[in-house]
């Protein structure tokens, strides 16, 4: 009881912590955000965008790149875990896109397209190596995140930011690749389950789940983590 | 839609702690379970670590500039054989059809002379018109 009241202690003074260094830096914090999450461009940029790229004007093709290839990376980077691969699977995904843009419709904004395009790349990939996209969950295993919901983590020995965060990263790097890439496109991207399920091919409800049960695994293996370091 | 395995208050917890950390509400007196689901919903906005080149856009460009141009390359060597398949049966055909004629005319002198020097002397045409298609060729090549 001592100990679950001391992490979660712990817990609150680390958020707090980083809150008042993050108010501190406003400019960069906010500069920071505003690269993450950029205003989408509107209807009418996506068309006269398209427009100039059907007719090959010049540096067209170039500016479509730099205004989606952050988005394009950030899923294709969390399907495909290795750097080179991604790499070119993002070349590989760029070409379609100007291949196959004459097929766009404008009946969703272009990034979803250009996202969904991303996505079947990735996942293509993944089937000729055969990595599975989700892994099955068991859900009467005693390992599985609802059965350990109660359990916190133990910060005693992992308190220190930079333990904290990276043991994070670490617990979001092995997590299945559909669900990195929908935890990144929700939090990251700030995508709406809608457009995730669009994205993915899947159904809204599928992606909430997904969504619901990485958290809950982070905040459970964080704690199995931090248990196992004592 | 709520799946049956999704406690709606662990769900809603989950999605407060993302919300409260996109709007950066002030994390005092934060504790608990929301306390944790703020630290992962931080973690989870921040940057990823790698990133694309820098140089990655007009890289691509280049690339499909190139593919474009290989495109326009393979196309325009498919126009020419199939042109040249076109005019290599076409004269088969013609000369299938007018060879004998044509022999005949050749052989009855247009020129008012007969057989062998009146067909000399279409060859020496037909030299003297590519001597001077090479020539100009060559001149215009120079200018250039």
């Amino acid at each position: 009881m001592i100990l679950d009241t001391s992490w979660r202690i712990a817990v609150a003074a680390y958020v707090e912590r980083k809150f008042e260094l993050a108010a501190t830096v406003t400019v960069q914090h906010v500069s920071t955000s505003k690269m993450n999450v950029r205003k989408p461009p509107s209807p009418d940029d996506d068309r006269l965008l398209v427009e100039e790229v059907m007719a090959r004007a010049s540096g067209a093709f170039e500016r479509l790149v730099r205004q989606y290839q952050g988005l394009c990376w950030h899923i294709i980077s969390r399907m495909a875990p290795n750097r080179e691969d991604a790499r070119d699977l993002c070349q590989e995904a760029f070409l379609r896109v100007y291949r196959y843009l004459y097929q766009y419709r404008f009946e969703s904004p272009l990034r979803f397209w250009i996202a969904q395009i991303a996505y079947s790349t990735a996942a293509r990939h993944l089937e000729r190596k055969r990595i599975p996209l989700v892994e099955l969950a068991d859900e009467n295993d005693p390992s599985h995140p609802l059965a350990q919901l109660s359990d916190g983590f133990d910060l005693e020995d992992a308190s220190a930011d930079a333990d904290l965060i990276a043991a994070l990263h670490a617990e979001i790097d092995v997590l299945p690749p559909l669900q990195r890439t929908v935890l990144t496109l929700y939090h990251l991207d700030e995508v709406p389950i809608g457009d995730i399920a669009r994205i993915t091919g899947l159904a809204a409800g599928t992606i909430k789940s997904h969504l619901f049960r990485s958290r809950a695994k982070l905040r459970q293996r964080l704690g199995a983590r931090t248990r196992s370091v004592k | 839609m709520m799946h049956s395995d999704e406690p709606t208050g662990e769900w809603q917890l989950q999605e407060r702690a993302l919300e409260e950390e996109r709007r950066g509400v002030s994390p005092h007196d934060t504790q608990g379970a929301l306390a944790e689901y703020r630290l992962i919903a931080r973690v989870l906005r921040e940057p990823l670590s790698d990133a694309l080149p820098p140089d990655f856009a007009a890289h691509m460009a280049t690339q499909v500039e190139s593919a474009v141009e290989l495109e326009n390359d393979y196309l325009e060597k498919w126009l020419q054989r199939m042109l040249s398949s076109v005019l290599l049966v076409a004269g088969a055909i013609a000369a299938l059809v007018v060879g004998g004629r044509l022999v005949k005319m050749l052989s009855t002198s247009a020129l008012g002379t007969t057989g062998l020097s009146a067909a000399t002397d279409w060859i020496v045409v037909a030299a003297l018109c590519c001597l001077i298609s090479y020539v100009l060729e060559r001149v215009l090549r120079q200018r250039h």
